[in-house]
């Protein structure tokens, strides 16, 4: 939990006096000069988010907050670093973020977004309640809401946040070196067969990604099937019948004590991938954010599912 | 005469209970033909394992669910039969007065402290909870000698919410993905445990049992009432603390194997005395059969229903459950305010 309080913001603290100060000298002259300046500089712009809202914020946004760790990492990808006022308590990439004003997780808090002043949000369907968002923008403060639902929508939203914020440069080289990493595994693994795939985002219950994520997209690009991707839901609680069925080649798991792993290994034993020891955790951080370094979890990923395809140069 | 009533109410539950086990091992999301689950049971019995896919599916996945559920579902139902009688109050149940989110919170306490992969561990946190839970509630809700039904609900939906927020506090400062394998755990799952856990539990659960039915003669005579059960010569605080602490045991047991599943100790109880009248001699073991049909019937749905996805086998005990326990809270409320 992060124990910033607004009134330690020195920073903030001095733009809202230097604001009261000059109020006294002339609030008419600037808020005439404001009037003319605003249409005059075209300082706003609408866009439409990955939901479809309008958005309308100043451009180019000079404060920004991020509220998914994938976000935050694209926005520093794309030379926006700098602009990022506030991160949530996932962001820890890069080291930069930790110093970094913290808003809170899945429910963040609204006065410490407030008290920053951000000119532009940005938040996803999965990590930010949309009651928070409706709540953020009856405050006056734009959220901008991405939706990843597969790898190519990651290159396009790293493309489309460097053009909202003014470095459409930036954003447009970081795409393209993200689908051309993309399209190396693709060729790497160009005719080998599919492996049947069990990603388990929790292992008891047993939790898979359905169809329409992100993560199904990232496991059929590294060369694997996922036995949950015809799902046509988010996140499954998948049937352990249905596993002994499907008999996937390969688990992946999270991040597990040794302790678990030995209940997981003794509860699945009939499995044939856990008689043969292929079950794999992968760096939760690279694999389960759609950010510009999920290029590295999916390589990560397609190493263990296709090693031959990696040996042979 | 009524030595024969006994048996035959037994007799006729336990072929019934058998009859479920049967009709839970053949249903599921994959289809397996009656006579491979008969033959996979041959087979298990004679060799000790279980051959291809539909082998597999009966013994490893659903014989140690059908076996779970039947432990869980009759500890359950006993916990709440103990409650009901010593509170005399049909609103007993472990889910209903915090019991379960003590355990549950015990529980998760006992995970972060990474003991939560030895059963011992887990419940042994899952019963310090729901200890802790249920005198709390106790303390609460007593005035005088005698329990009012809105005190007692009142302490309870207390006590409960007091334990899940601390529960949510542990959450909320858990990595993400934990969490929601926690939550979705914490509305119960029959389905994690495997089949050597299962059968290394049945021990622990008769040792349990057993003296619930050695305390249901005193149980029976202190509902009647506990001067005369004192002029019988029942020890009757002596009986009300260890009743105490066997059901909480009884709940420590289900929530640290399956998760807090709600209603059934509300139901089956009731159910029971309805049917057989209110003699905890035959109440109890009844109860622990009902209670075992009960579960294992609700998690073949849970498991078949929108297969391969799985239900929580919770939402289904509190569909059946929630329904229930407003008739009886609102019957009960018209009997103590006479409105």
């Amino acid at each position: 939990m992060s124990i910033g309080h607004p009134l330690l913001n020195i920073g903030r603290l001095g733009a809202f006096n230097f604001v009261k100060m000059r109020k006294g000298i002339n609030l008419k002259l600037i808020t005439i000069g404001l009037l003319l300046f605003i249409p005059l500089a075209g300082g706003r712009r609408e866009v439409r988010d990955e939901l479809g809202r309008r958005v309308i914020y100043p451009y180019p946004p000079k404060r920004i907050i991020s509220l998914a760790p994938n976000l935050t990492e694209i926005l520093f990808a794309v030379d926006g670093g700098k602009l990022v006022v506030g991160v949530s308590d996932m962001c820890n990439y890069p080291e930069e973020v930790k110093a970094k004003p913290k808003v809170g997780g899945f429910s963040p808090s609204i006065e410490q977004v407030v008290s920053l002043a951000p000119d532009i949000v940005f938040a996803t369907t999965a990590g930010t309640r949309m009651e928070t968002i409706a709540k953020l923008e009856s405050l006056g403060i734009p959220v901008f809401v991405t939706k990843p639902t597969d790898i190519s929508s990651i290159a396009r939203e790293i493309e489309l946040i460097g053009t909202l914020i003014g470095k459409k440069k930036e954003g447009g080289k970081e795409a393209k070196r993200f689908q051309e990493r993309i399209e190396r595994i693709r060729k790497r693994l160009a005719g080998a067969k599919p492996v049947k795939v069990l990603y388990l985002i929790w292992h008891k219950p047993l939790m898979a990604p359905g169809e329409g994520t992100f993560l199904t997209d990232a496991i059929r690009i590294a060369g694997g099937e996922s036995i949950t991707s015809s799902l046509d839901q988010k996140l499954v609680r998948l049937s352990p019948e249905e596993l002994a069925r499907s008999e996937p080649e390969v688990i992946f798991l999270p991040p597990l004590t040794e302790g678990e792993m030995k209940w997981f290994k003794e509860r699945y034993r009939f499995l044939p991938a856990v008689r043969k020891g292929r079950i794999y955790s992968l760096n939760e951080d690279l694999i389960l954010r759609p950010g510009p370094r999920i290029v590295l979890g999916i390589e990560e990923m397609a190493k263990i599912l296709h090693p031959e395809a990696f040996n042979k140069e | 005469m009524k030595r024969r009533r006994f048996f035959l109410l037994i007799g006729g539950s336990l072929l019934l209970l058998f009859l479920a086990c049967l009709l839970s091992l053949g249903l599921g999301g994959v289809k397996v033909a009656f006579s491979d689950v008969f033959s996979s049971l041959l087979s298990f019995l004679k060799n000790g394992e279980a051959r291809g896919t539909s082998g597999v599916i009966v013994i490893e996945i659903r014989l140690s669910r059908v076996l779970l559920a039947a432990m869980v579902g009759a500890a359950l139902s006993l916990a709440g039969g103990i409650y009901q009688s010593l509170i005399r109050n049909p609103l007993g149940d472990p889910y209903i007065l915090g019991v379960s989110s003590g355990a549950v919170l015990g529980s998760i306490i006992g995970i972060s402290l990474g003991m939560g992969a030895t059963l011992i561990g887990s419940e042994f946190f899952a019963f310090a909870g729901g200890t802790i839970a249920i005198i709390i509630v106790y303390l609460v809700a007593k005035r005088g000698g005698r329990m009012s039904t809105v005190r007692l609900i009142l302490a309870g939906v207390i006590v409960s919410s007091f334990f899940s927020a601390a529960a949510m506090l542990l959450f909320s400062l858990s990595p993400s993905s934990t969490v929601k394998g926690m939550l979705f755990w914490m509305m119960g799952d029959l389905s994690s445990q495997s089949l050597d856990t299962v059968l290394t539990t049945i021990p622990y659960f008769l040792l349990l049992i057993i003296p619930v039915f050695l305390l249901s003669r005193p149980l029976s005579l202190m509902m009647v009432g506990e001067e005369s059960a004192l002029s019988l010569g029942v020890d009757v605080e002596r009986i009300k603390k260890i009743s105490f602490l066997l059901a909480s045991l009884l709940t420590g047991f289900s929530v640290s194997l399956a998760g807090a599943i709600g209603f059934v100790g509300l139901i089956i109880p009731n159910i029971v005395r309805y049917l057989a009248g209110a003699d905890t001699r035959i109440g109890f073991p009844l109860s622990a059969i009902a209670g075992a049909i009960f579960l294992i019937l609700s998690d073949t749905l849970a498991r078949s229903v929108m297969a391969p996805t799985e239900l929580p086998v919770g939402v289904i005990t509190a569909g059946v459950g929630g329904p229930f326990f407003i008739f009886l809270l609102l019957r009960r409320l018209r009997d103590e305010l006479g409105d």
